[in-house]
């Protein structure tokens, strides 16, 4: 809490752990260049110019790092991809479909069924635009005929796409949301992070749900973990009538 | 107490989830080791809620090291049952039950 509230002070470790973590997801969007980018590159692969996470025998560190990028529900939910933001230039290396450059969204969410049925799931911007998004270009390559509803959804997307100008002579460059002056720093994300619901980091269910546990007893975790047990305060919370003796013993 | 039976130090953090966490760590990070206090802290946790409601409900109070014998014998049992072919006995797995579930 903070202490002008009448806290300590004291950061939450779990949100300040992740805004820490997050500048690493940062650093790997800006600074491609550098030694220890192309170290990581190499030792973990690259998908479409981004750090994959590097199959069975990779670390947990990387699979952290980029699940936190790729907004991981089980990591730490989507607060990263939700404050990124992509100034599109020449850069070969944005992805059309998946990075938000255009819009408040990425466009294979806000196009969902689009996107499902594109066979360019992972082209670039600049592939696409090279293929062509005008009507009966190249890029817009279905899985099947389109109905006519969807075909109104390309249309749509190509409306919002006219507006665009590729800027052909500057790279792309990567905007934080709550800071565009500045970019990414802890400070902003931890404030990102904290204003946010709490994350209510529970259990995972395969430590939860165990075989040799007896199925009562978790039972019984499950409420603990959700404080739903029926203890008395509980039970008064909630507006179901206590017997008097209860209250006697 | 339970702490003392399996040689292992921590605090105790005030969230409930977040204290579960911690204690499947106190005794290493391996699967197997945090799976082990897992088990434990279900046996502890079972032990407690039984004795509340004994003592709410019925009206009956143990003393703590009676609570400690009743998670030792859960945790005993379900070890147990999940893993037949052991052999150890109960006295085993009071004085070690590291080594009696193998990560000793």
């Amino acid at each position: 809490m903070d202490k002008e509230v009448g806290g300590l002070g004291i950061r939450r470790i779990r949100e300040f752990n992740l805004a820490l973590l997050g500048k690493w997801c940062w650093r790997l969007l800006k600074d491609t260049e550098v030694l220890w980018y192309r170290l990581l590159a190499a030792r973990y692969g690259l998908v479409r110019g981004r750090l994959d996470v590097g199959g069975r025998d990779s670390s947990v560190w990387c699979r952290t790092i980029v699940g936190i990028r790729d907004g991981d529900a089980l990591v730490s939910g989507s607060w990263f991809p939700d404050n990124l933001r992509l100034d599109i230039g020449n850069d070969v290396n944005s992805l059309f479909w998946l990075d938000r450059w255009v819009g408040e969204v990425s466009l294979s969410v806000r196009f969902h069924r689009l996107f499902e049925l594109s066979e360019n799931k992972m082209a670039t911007v600049a592939q696409m635009f090279a293929w062509g998004w005008y009507e009966g270009g190249d890029a817009w390559r279905w899985r099947k005929r389109l109905w006519a509803w969807e075909e109104v959804l390309v249309e749509e997307c190509r409306n919002i796409l006219s507006n665009v100008v590729l800027q052909v002579d500057i790279a792309d460059s990567w905007r934080w949301f709550s800071d565009p002056a500045t970019g990414y720093t802890v400070s902003g994300a931890y404030g990102v992070l904290r204003s946010g619901t709490p994350t209510n980091h529970l259990v995972p269910a395969s430590s939860l749900w165990r075989k040799d546990v007896p199925l009562k007893v978790s039972v019984f975790a499950w409420h603990l973990f959700r404080n739903r047990l029926s203890t008395k305060t509980n039970l008064f919370q909630r507006g179901v009538a206590v017997c008097f003796w209860m209250w006697s013993t | 107490m339970v702490r003392n039976w399996l040689d292992v130090y921590s605090a105790d953090p005030s969230n409930i989830v977040d204290h579960f966490h911690q204690f499947g760590y106190v005794a290493g990070f391996a699967k197997s080791r945090t799976s082990f206090m897992h088990l434990i802290w279900f046996a502890c946790s079972w032990a407690i809620w039984k004795e509340r409601n004994d003592k709410l409900f019925c009206n009956k109070e143990n003393p703590p090291m009676k609570l400690l014998e009743n998670v030792k014998l859960l945790s005993f049992w379900w070890f147990k049952a999940h893993d037949v072919s052991s052999h150890y006995s109960f006295y085993m797995w009071c004085q070690n039950p590291f080594s009696c579930a193998g990560i000793g």
